[in-house]
Formats: structure tokens, C-alpha cells, sequence
């Protein structure tokens, strides 16, 4: 057999038309993208493998392109379809076509995708990372804790720049009840592949002051809704099931939810969500704590009048036999009048007899004074009647008189006064010498 | 009496404690008085924690803001 000598580019170009001949179409094959890359031209180039049933050796591996024109149709519609990123890591079901370049070698090209088989894959997967937590029995951990009834210290797991976030600060710090919430902001990487490790670098700087918060919040404000992979990766979900504080979840994502979702403490669709739940679980504790307020003056008042209606009863008992006593004491009173009144009036009957006897008596007795006495006058009078000046003067006898009184001396009268003599028949004056 | 650094759920279980005492009549009137106002004490206490800035968390926060930029 003769022994050609072909040049290098000879050969392949060989390779290739062999390779050409024998698979002429095109194949849809499974596989796992390992690597991922899109250049500046929109082409997409990735290295696809395919790992061992048993373990993580590979036992297969190819690059594999995208051409710009084909990826810009093909990225979306997986990843709409999906909610999942088109990346590494993912198992893909893609039509390709085996090619060799005499320059670049063997790689397959990526004509289509079958989404569904990735959703499926996806759905396996977690499937098998909730298993492998409920196997580990820490699946329901984080949901055992109890929340506190008012969560005032909160870590805040997310990205400072996200929108999101910017809106659940102001909705607490500002909520309209005045309510007082203490936030600290742990910054992490909230997408792509790093996110997850981020998230976990943040749950353990708050670990450090796990006695301080009351609770954890984890938030992811808008973003495409195929970068939650992370939220479904095993370590992260594996940390927040065992995280010893409530762990809060708003990752802001319509469809599916994603295992740390399931496995969190508290699960809310979006950071709004989160901030109206911690304001109402406040609400809640305020409207409760008024409500103690009121139902305390109530069983206070009641008890105050409790012990009223106790001594109005003891009046009630105590009215009667006052009363009673009151009428008896009254009705004695009343007899006591009348027996008095009787007795005063047979008093009076019995002195006005005695009077109107001493009466007559005195009526008697003054009659016959009065007689005697009129008796007296009259003997008198009879003597009166001897002794009246004017009959004596009749008799010749006479009264002098000097300066209007009787002279009953001479030798009283000085010379050369005028006198008066009285006599029966009238005045005589002289003058003495 | 009241322990300032009582949690809201401590003291909210303390005025219920002291409601049910209330309701159920086993206080006397001297009680009543005392009970009353330690229950008023505890609302305030409460009240407080929903609206009030403790000085105290404050500077918690701060100290750990601080411990960051260490990092």
C-alpha cells in the first residue's frame, strides 16, 4: 500500500468532508452547558459536557456555538419560556450540527433549543434539592421559628442599587402610622453566578448579631426573572432553612417559586409586600394593645361596678327595716299625740272647771268687797260731809292767806304785806301793820 | 413592677395576665388599684416600642456600621 504524505491542512480538510458525509443532518442532543461566553459580535460560544450517571467526572465534552443571528432568536425564547438565564450550569436540549474546521476543530452548531426539556431538568432539580433537605431535616426550620409579634430589628439582605430596595426603606422608615423600624442594609450580589455565594457571605455577617435582629429580609427588587437560579441553588436554601432567625423572603418574581421561598420563614411576592407585611403585623400589635387598653377600663369598670350594685344591695336590705322601724317609731309618736292632746284636753276640761268654780268664788268674794267697801265710802262720805271747808267758813270761820298759802302764824308775816282773808261770802284783802 | 427591658410579648402576656385577674374578679379593690396601674405601666410600655426611638438600638446599629468598614 503506498504511503501518501499529506500536508496537515490536507488531512483535515479530509476530517472534514468524512465528517460531513457521514452526519449530513442535524441531531438534537442533551447536554450540560459548563461554559458560557458571548463575544462582542453576538456570537455565543460554550463548552457542553456531559457528566457520568453516577457521579461529576466527565465522560464527555465539546465546544459548541451560537451564531449571533440564531442566538438573538433563540436566547429569548428560552429564557421567557424558562425564567431561567441561559448560562452555565443548566441542561440544555439543542439541535446541532457536528462540524470540523481545519482551523478551529470539532464543534457542534447550535441551529435550536427545546426549553421544555431545560424546565423539566429544572423542576428535577429541585425537586431533588427539596428532598435532599428534607432528608437532612432541615427542610422546615426556618419555618418553625416564630416570627415576633413585633419585628423591630431587621437585617436587609439586597442590592443598595436596586429599586426595590430604595422603595422598602422608604415605605418603612416613612409608613404612615409612625411606626419605628430599625434596618441595617447587607449588601449582596442579588444575580448571576456570584449571588449565591454573595447571599450567604451576607447571612453570615449577620449571624455575628443574630441576638440583636428580630428578623431576616431577603429582597430582590425587579431584575430579570430568569436570574433566580441562585434562590433554587442548594447551599443558599440549605443556609437560610437553618438560619436561627426568621428569614423573610420578597424576591419579586411572578411564576414558580423558588426553593428559598419555600423553605423561608415568611414568603412574600415582591419588597412591597415584605414592608406592608411588617407595618401590618405593627398595625396588628397596635390595634391589639388598644384593644387591651379598652377591654382593662371595661373589666375595671365593671368590677367598680360590681362593687356599687354590692352596696346597693346592702341598702336595699338595710332601706326595709329602717323604714320599718321609721313607721313603728312614727305610729308610736302619733299615739303618743293623740294620748297627749286627750290628756291635755281632759287637763284643760278639768282645770276650766276648776277655774269657772274659782271664778264664781271670786266673783262672789269681790261682790261682797266691792259691798263692803261701798259701805265704808258711804260712812265716810257721811263724815266728809262735817269736814267741808265751805261749811265751816259758813259757820264764821276763816282762812287767811299769804302769797297763796295759808297763814297758820302771824308772827310768819311781815308788816306792810298784802293778805288775803277768805271768807264765806268772798275775798277780803288788807295789808298788815 | 415593671422591668424596663420587658419584650413586647412579655409584656403584652402580663396585661392579659392581669385582664383575666380583672375579669374573673379575684382582685379586691386595694389590688385593683395597684394592678391597674402597673397594666397602664405596660401599655405604655408597649405603645412606646411600636413608636419610640431607643437611644439604645441606635447606637447598636451605629457600633456595627462602624465594625463594617472595618472589614
Amino acid at each position: 500500500m503506498d504511503n501518501q504524505t499529506l500536508s496537515l491542512f490536507q488531512l483535515l480538510v479530509q476530517v472534514k468532508s468524512a465528517l460531513k458525509k457521514a452526519m449530513p443532518v442535524s441531531y438534537w442532543i442533551l447536554a450540560e452547558i459548563s461554559e458560557m461566553k458571548v463575544n462582542y459580535s453576538g456570537h455565543c460560544y460554550l463548552e457542553l459536557v456531559e457528566k457520568e450517571e453516577t457521579g461529576e467526572s466527565i465522560r464527555a465534552k465539546a465546544r459548541a456555538t451560537i451564531w449571533s443571528a440564531v442566538y438573538r432568536m433563540l436566547q429569548p425564547y428560552f429564557e421567557t419560556t424558562t425564567q431561567t438565564r441561559l448560562s452555565a450550569g443548566i441542561r440544555v436540549m439543542v439541535k446541532v450540527t457536528a462540524e470540523f474546521h481545519e482551523m478551529y476543530g470539532f464543534s457542534l452548531n447550535i441551529s435550536d433549543i427545546e426549553p421544555s426539556y431545560t424546565l423539566g431538568e429544572l423542576a428535577k432539580q429541585k425537586l431533588e434539592i427539596i428532598n435532599r433537605l428534607k432528608a437532612e431535616g432541615v427542610y422546615d426550620m426556618n419555618r418553625a421559628l416564630r416570627l415576633p409579634e413585633l419585628p423591630r430589628r431587621i437585617a436587609v439582605i439586597s442590592s443598595r442599587t436596586a429599586a426595590g430596595y430604595g422603595d422598602f426603606m422608604d415605605q418603612l422608615t416613612g409608613n404612615p402610622y409612625g411606626y419605628k423600624f430599625y434596618l441595617k442594609i447587607y449588601p449582596a450580589v442579588m444575580q448571576g453566578d456570584e449571588a449565591e455565594q454573595s447571599i450567604i457571605g451576607a447571612l453570615d455577617r449577620i449571624y455575628d448579631h443574630e441576638d440583636f435582629f428580630d428578623a431576616v429580609v431577603i429582597i430582590r427588587g425587579g431584575g430579570a426573572q430568569s436570574e433566580l437560579s441562585c434562590f433554587n441553588g442548594y447551599w443558599l436554601t440549605s443556609h437560610i432553612c437553618q438560619f436561627p432567625l426568621p428569614v423573610l423572603t420578597g424576591i419579586g418574581h411572578e411564576q414558580d417559586e423558588t426553593i428559598a421561598d419555600l423553605v423561608a420563614n415568611t414568603r412574600l411576592k415582591t419588597p412591597t409586600a415584605v414592608a406592608e407585611f411588617l407595618i401590618d403585623r405593627f398595625r396588628g400589635a397596635d390595634m391589639r394593645i388598644n384593644e387591651l387598653s379598652s377591654s382593662l377600663v371595661d373589666a375595671v369598670t365593671e368590677q367598680v361596678h360590681e362593687e356599687q350594685e354590692l352596696l346597693n344591695r346592702f341598702l336595699l336590705l338595710l332601706r326595709p327595716s329602717v323604714r320599718e322601724r321609721m313607721v313603728s317609731h312614727s305610729v308610736s309618736l302619733r299615739y303618743l299625740s293623740v294620748h297627749i292632746t286627750g290628756a291635755v284636753k281632759q287637763r284643760l276640761i278639768k282645770e276650766t272647771g276648776s277655774v269657772n268654780r274659782r271664778n264664781d268664788k271670786l266673783k262672789i268674794a269681790a261682790r261682797e268687797f266691792m259691798n263692803q267697801r261701798k259701805h265704808t265710802l258711804d260712812i265716810l262720805d257721811k263724815k266728809n260731809g262735817y269736814l267741808d271747808p265751805f261749811l265751816i267758813l259758813k259757820r264764821g270761820y276763816s282762812i287767811t292767806y299769804h302769797k297763796g298759802k295759808a297763814i297758820k302764824d302771824p308772827a310768819l308775816v311781815s308788816p306792810d304785806e298784802i293778805i288775803e282773808t277768805r271768807l264765806a261770802g268772798g275775798i277780803l284783802i288788807s295789808k298788815t301793820t | 413592677m415593671t422591668k424596663k427591658n420587658l419584650s413586647y410579648t412579655e409584656a403584652v402576656a402580663n396585661i392579659e395576665e392581669i385582664l383575666q385577674q380583672i375579669e374573673t374578679g379575684e382582685l379586691d379593690v386595694d389590688e385593683l388599684a395597684e394592678k391597674v396601674k402597673q397594666a397602664s405601666e405596660l401599655l405604655k410600655l408597649c405603645k412606646g416600642k411600636l413608636f419610640q426611638t431607643e437611644k439604645e438600638i441606635e447606637k447598636i446599629l451605629k457600633d456595627m456600621e462602624g465594625e463594617k468598614s472595618n472589614e
